[in-house]
């Protein structure tokens, strides 16, 4: 059940927005990204429209700061590896007007928090291992003593 | 959604070539599973190395290691194909288990016989309930990834690849069932090698390390990052998920009582060396996308992407082989142990006990139906993506591993702490999928039912009888019957 809920809640927030009177929609799977991956998708009338997307550190899209992310006939972009910052992000249809801006942050999780959880894997992996491998020798260390056993009857 | 690199003709030869190729094989194994329900099942018991090496290695290279690899080094950098390789851990450390699993219950038929004798019926029913749930999950990231693949490469729609391809394997499935599985598994895993390695090698002799190490540090530099604090977090969730699914998933108790004896060891640890680079290999390609410049409008479809972008239409063939054939190793094995599973546990043990073959056989070939129409069901709306769909899973399974492995070792393991730790460990495992995120649900689920087994394990021992779990040893063991409908000739051959 809670299997169905979060289908459906995922499907209600990835739905893409259409385009009307010729402007786009731009949308992102997120506005907060602690892992510095995350998709940008816009919605066309046609298959061969060809959309732009830029980029910029600017929420003006000062030229200096822009840059174009995307030229083609996609319907989205996925972005990934970005360090710590503020991205803005619009897209148009070739020649027509820009879409309204989004904005996405790239809040890494913390090191304490990302050590945190990994010395917690070692130890959880590390005592897995020692049951298993601890359990293998005591139990090979039976079967040789058993047959020890039969081979002095 | 984008230009397909091959044309849908293309797409329907490949598609009606392997469909043919594994449809036959499945008829022709068949015939030797027709003389009892222990050959359908379990391959006669009598597995030997090379086959179950080659079953044990071409299970796990799933159609998501061959396309969430690549996604997962696309979005966590050099961190997310090791992590994933890190999956291999699953099967060195089943290495042993598989042994100690064949002397302890030799007749046994699913992993819920285990849990049900070791633990008693509630255990059981909560085991159950993991062990379903996440089969089901297993085929859905696979009948998306099938899906997904037809669509990018040929541009047959996602719907029409989805249901072809459960189709198929539901049909060679239900025809062989261990025998067909094993045996495909056996050819899967040479073309899934084969293929992998000759696409990273012509990728990279064409494009050089050094221009995709520069366009990475321009374009995506925390995916040369290994301090990115995400994938880190991901790395030991990856190991321990892999411990989860194999550790308490009926695919892998059913090939170690199928396996013969002595086998069992050797064929899982030598299965778990030759995985371990595939996701390196394939994780490896996807790191080529920014340096070709290329857009990549889903994250899961990047390996196939770039593999068709750099090779052409011949890159394309090969690594629709090479999927296909990794997507039918692993639907298969998941068809028949499942079923396997909710036939044993659920339809004879709870509802008809006294069964017979031929009506247990038939209970077999509807749940596979059923599950197979669940899958496409779910299937259908493309609603997540693979890692994200996989991941769902990991709470269940990471809370399952010490109930298992401890039950399998230690005497005293307390039954109440092995169903508490799978019950809360999946709850909050679940919990930090939602509030942490997807990259450490199956390390949470696996922490704290580690912590509740070893807890109450200390407190409040119980001693176990090993010999309980010897079931099957003195009744007239079902597999010697020949189900009625099966000519006298076949059953006495």
């Amino acid at each position: 059940m809670r299997f169905a809920t979060a289908f459906i809640l995922i499907t209600a927030l990835t739905f893409p927005a259409i385009a009307s009177a010729g402007v786009l929609v731009l949308n992102t799977s997120t506005e907060r990204s602690e892992t510095g991956y995350y998709r940008l998708s816009w919605e066309v009338p046609d298959r061969s429209t060809a959309v732009e997307v830029e980029e910029s550190a600017s929420t003006d899209f000062a030229l200096d700061d822009t840059h174009v992310l995307y030229n083609g006939t996609d319907h989205a972009t996925v972005i990934s590896g970005r360090q710590d910052g503020v991205y803005h992000y619009r897209a148009r249809i070739a020649g027509g007007d820009w879409s309204a801006p989004i904005t996405v942050a790239v809040v890494h999780h913390s090191m304490t928090k990302a050590i945190g959880f990994l010395a917690l894997g070692a130890v959880v992996f590390m005592a897995t291992a020692v049951l298993i491998l601890g359990g293998h020798l005591k139990y090979r260390r039976e079967q040789n003593a058993a047959a020890g056993e039969v081979n002095d009857a | 959604m984008h230009d397909a690199i091959l044309s849908p003709w293309i797409g329907w030869m490949l598609l009606a070539v392997f469909s043919v190729l594994w449809i036959t094989l499945g008829w022709y194994w068949g015939h030797k599973a027709r003389r009892s329900l222990d050959d359908y099942m379990l391959a006669g018991r009598n597995v030997g190395l090379a086959l179950g090496t080659a079953t044990a290695m071409a299970t796990w290279v799933t159609s998501n290691t061959t396309m969430a690899a690549p996604q997962l080094a696309y979005q966590m950098g050099i961190w997310g194909m090791i992590g994933y390789s890190l999956g291999s851990m699953g099967l060195i450390l089943f290495a042993p288990m598989a042994e100690r699993i064949k002397a302890l219950i030799p007749r046994g038929y699913t992993s819920g016989d285990f849990v049900r004798l070791r633990y008693g019926k509630a255990a059981w029913r909560v085991f159950l309930a993991i062990s379903i749930f996440y089969g089901l999950g297993w085929l859905i990231s696979m009948g998306m990834a099938g899906g997904l693949l037809l669509n990018a490469l040929t541009g047959i729609r996602y719907e029409v690849g989805l249901t072809v391809i459960l189709i198929v394997c539901m049909a060679y499935t239900m025809m062989g069932g261990l025998y067909a599985v094993i045996g495909t598994d056996f050819i899967q895993s040479i073309l899934i090698l084969a293929g992998i390695v000759l696409l990273a090698i012509i990728a990279y002799e064409r494009v050089g390390f050094e221009p995709v190490h520069a366009a990475l540090a321009a374009k995506r530099p925390d995916l040369l990052n290994l301090l990115m604090p995400a994938a880190l977090m991901f790395l030991f969730n990856n190991l321990i998920f892999g411990l989860g699914e194999i550790f308490h998933s009926n695919v892998w108790w059913s090939r170690a009582f199928a396996f013969r004896k002595g086998v069992g060891l050797r064929a899982y640890l030598l299965a778990g060396i030759f995985w371990a680079p595939v996701p390196i290999v394939a994780g490896a390609v996807a790191l080529v996308a920014p340096h070709l410049g290329m857009n990549v409008p889903a994250a899961d479809m990047v390996g196939p992407l770039v593999a068709a972008r750099l090779l052409g239409a011949a890159g394309a063939v090969v690594i629709f082989i090479v999927v296909f054939s990794s997507l039918a190793s692993s639907l298969d094995s998941l068809l028949a142990a499942t079923s396997d599973l909710i036939v044993e546990d659920i339809y004879r043990k709870h509802f008809r006990p006294e069964a017979e073959e031929s009506s247990l056989r038939r209970a077999s070939f509807l749940t596979i139906v059923l599950l197979t129409v669940a899958a496409w069901l779910i299937c259908l709306p493309r609603v997540t993506h693979l890692a994200g769909m996989i991941a769902f899973t990991g709470a269940f399974v990471g809370s399952a591993i010490w109930p298992i492995a401890a039950g399998l070792y230690w005497r005293k393991t307390n039954p109440l702490g092995a169903t508490l730790g799978m019950v809360a460990g999946s709850a909050c495992g679940l919990f930090a999928y939602f509030y942490v995120g997807w990259y450490v649900a199956a390390l949470i689920g696996a922490a704290v039912s580690m912590v509740i087994v070893l807890a109450t394990t200390l407190a409040a021992p119980r001693d176990f009888d090993w010999q309980r779990l010897q079931e099957h040893t003195d009744e007239e063991p079902a597999v010697e019957r020949a189900p009625a409908w099966v000519p006298e000739t076949v059953a006495n051959a």
